[in-house]
């Protein structure tokens, strides 16, 4: 990540979050050369400069007004970029002096904390694998990091560090996201029976599926980008689910799967939550109110979200999302803060909409059996949904 | 970002029909018995009634017979078994005429029964898959416990009432009382489901096609129920009065469906 002032073309502050690719004054000269020489050339009031893509990397820029953030990513996404826009943003308000005069601000010890909150938090969750590097000594110089990782073990959680500590979950999560930061410890993610992954190749490649129960590589035929594993796992009668998760976490590594992006994510459990909220709805009010009142929601949130155009019904209250939002969100260019507003705002209308001809307290009813049926789909992600907002 | 509720007018047009239908059901029995006729309101009597069954099971079928008869949507599997039931029960009021008129008398009365049962299948069917799909989705209690309630209650009150004013030397016979037990045991069941489902919906707005619904049963529960225990038969003019005013309401139910979807 490095952030460059745009008119001299100077590195003012960057860090590696892996091994260092690019010399940063080299690459912060670059793209300030490179955004010059297009702006120049296209006559471009304001600068038009997205990305800078390899065969190998790519490069994505965002502008604040005197200052811009290059970030080296494996896919552009509106997530990421977002993220960008605020840390040039909060380093331009912090650093404003910069502006106009070179002075030593202290610049990387003072934005690491912003750093660290945007890109660095939220990776760190109670339930994430810390393993700490065999050298990690050479890597941190923070006292209270080197005592805590002096005394957990090479591989656990943050959760079970906490406990061995005697600490606060809080306290550890702070600690780690600073020796990631100073690449003291490397984190992963432990696999949920919720997660849902998506089979890269065609299924069932033999070198893939070496040493893998047959079940499982019978599941990958189930892992389309929509269905949980744990709905993947029933469905081909998996007797020992802990197995199985450790084996999709094998198959992981080999990249014989991966897991779909957030967007996607996001999108799967709120067509599952649409899915459940019309059909219970068409139970008590009849297909063709409710299929009217998804219409009738639709329509009115449709200039806020115009994405909600790519949400439709196919018979009866089948939800069907078309293809170009399947593809946004698998290509990361809608948030999925994006999609969790507009979705709830339109289950939170059709809610109202039923509440009208039943009452409030089936609404309810209807609401809570939703939610009670997705809990089995997505046992830790059901309560992304702010179910209370449909509640009344 | 609510629906618009339909304009005033608009809801108003619907209930036309539905006012009509009342209008000519307080045409046809009224006056006749405002002046006094009994003869005029026998042979309204026989005629409204069929005319009734026949008009509102048309009128239904025409608003949801169109859109198929979709499995999954029970609400609008109810209204389509109602008119068909409506059918049956204009056949039955034929059925009575004819034994009427050809003379053959009391005797055969019962098959006139026969035919209702039919009929009152169908509106179970209907009214049975609509109060399981209600029961499944809001889920107060257990299907068993419930249909077990249902079924019971209305079961034990033919049962004791037809029990206690049994009279060996009325006009029932006993064709006729089996007949006429099971026609009013199912519209009663059928009732009481109703009936849950109205006081599920209390708070909305298919509370009022429920309660038309409601009414309607009730009517043919009672005219069920009269016959048994007091051998009112269904070829009398009030038990034709019952069944025409029972028919109005599945109308008025109907409306009331059209007007939530207007």
């Amino acid at each position: 990540m490095y952030i460059v002032k745009r008119d001299t073309g100077v590195c003012m502050y960057h860090k590696d979050f892996r091994e260092s690719i690019f010399d940063p004054h080299l690459l912060s000269s670059f793209i300030v050369a490179m955004t010059t020489f297009f702006d120049e050339a296209s006559g471009a009031v304001s600068s038009r400069a997205r990305a800078f893509e390899g065969s190998d990397y790519k490069i994505i820029v965002e502008f604040g007004d005197w200052a811009m953030g290059a970030l080296s990513v494996e896919a552009d996404s509106a997530a990421v970029r977002e993220k960008l826009r605020r840390l040039v943003a909060s380093f331009e308000e912090q650093f404003n002096l910069l502006r106009w005069i070179d002075l030593d601000l202290a610049v990387y010890t003072r934005f690491e904390k912003t750093v660290i909150n945007e890109f660095v938090s939220e990776k760190i969750q109670p339930d994430s694998v810390i393993h700490v590097k065999w050298d990690w000594e050479y890597y941190t110089k923070n006292a209270d990091v080197i005592s805590v990782l002096r005394l957990i073990p090479r591989i656990c959680t943050v959760r079970d560090a906490a406990d061995f500590l005697e600490m606060p979950v809080e306290i550890i999560l702070n600690l780690m996201a600073e020796a990631y930061f100073e690449k003291a410890v490397t984190i992963s993610q432990p696999i949920k029976p919720d997660d849902i992954y998506q089979a890269t190749a065609i299924v069932g490649v033999a070198d893939d599926v070496d040493g893998i129960s047959p079940e499982t590589a019978e599941a990958l035929t189930q892992l389309d980008g929509e269905t949980p594993l744990m709905i993947a796992a029933e469905r081909v009668k998996t007797k020992d689910l802990k197995r199985f998760l450790e084996e999709i976490a094998l198959l992981a590594r080999r990249h014989a799967i991966e897991l779909i992006s957030p967007a996607q994510a996001t999108l799967v459990l709120y067509s599952s939550a649409l899915q459940e909220i019309l059909d219970r709805s068409g139970n008590l009010i009849g297909i063709h109110l409710a299929r009217s009142a998804f219409h009738g929601s639709r329509k009115s949130l449709m200039k806020q979200n115009p994405w909600l155009a790519f949400v439709d019904l196919e018979d009866n209250v089948d939800v069907e999302i078309k293809t170009s939002l399947t593809t946004a969100a698998v290509r990361g260019t809608i948030a999925p803060e994006t999609l969790d507003q507009g979705f709830l705002q339109l289950l939170s209308s059709i809610m109202e909409q039923t509440r009208r001809f039943v009452g409030p307290k089936p609404s309810r009813a209807i609401v809570t059996k939703s939610k009670d049926e997705l809990e089995k789909q997505f046992p830790s992600r059901t309560y992304q949904i702010e179910w209370e907002k449909l509640l009344r | 970002m609510e629906k618009e509720d339909p304009p005033k007018n608009m809801e108003l047009g619907t209930w036309i029909p539905f006012v009509a239908l009342i209008l000519l059901l307080l045409g046809a029995f009224g006056i006749p018995w405002i002046v006094g006729n009994t003869s005029a309101l026998d042979s309204m009597a026989a005629a409204t009634a069929p005319l009734v069954a026949g008009l509102v099971g048309v009128y239904g079928l025409t608003h949801f017979a169109p859109r198929g008869l979709v499995r999954e949507d029970r609400f609008h599997v109810m209204f389509i078994f109602l008119s068909v039931g409506l059918f049956v029960m204009l056949l039955a009021e034929l059925a009575g005429i004819a034994i009427e008129s050809s003379g053959v008398g009391a005797s055969l009365v019962f098959t006139v029964g026969f035919v209702q049962i039919l009929g009152m299948i169908s509106f179970s069917i209907g009214v049975g898959g609509y109060f399981n799909a209600v029961n499944k989705t809001v889920g107060y209690s257990r299907p068993q416990i419930t249909w077990s309630v249902v079924v019971a209650f209305p079961l034990a009150f033919v049962v004791i009432l037809v029990a206690l004013s049994y009279d060996p030397l009325q006009s029932v016979s006993f064709a006729e009382l089996v007949t006429s037990g099971i026609v009013s045991i199912g519209f009663g069941v059928t009732a009481l489901c109703v009936s849950i489902i109205a006081v599920v919906f209390r708070r909305g707005r298919l509370l009022m096609p429920a309660i038309f619904i409601l009414l309607g049963l009730l009517l043919l529960f009672a005219r069920g129920v009269v016959w048994a225990v007091y051998a009112v038969t269904p070829v009398l003019t009030s038990s034709r009065i019952l069944g025409a005013a029972a028919y109005a309401m599945i109308g008025g139910a109907i409306t009331a469906a059209r007007v939530n979807e207007s």
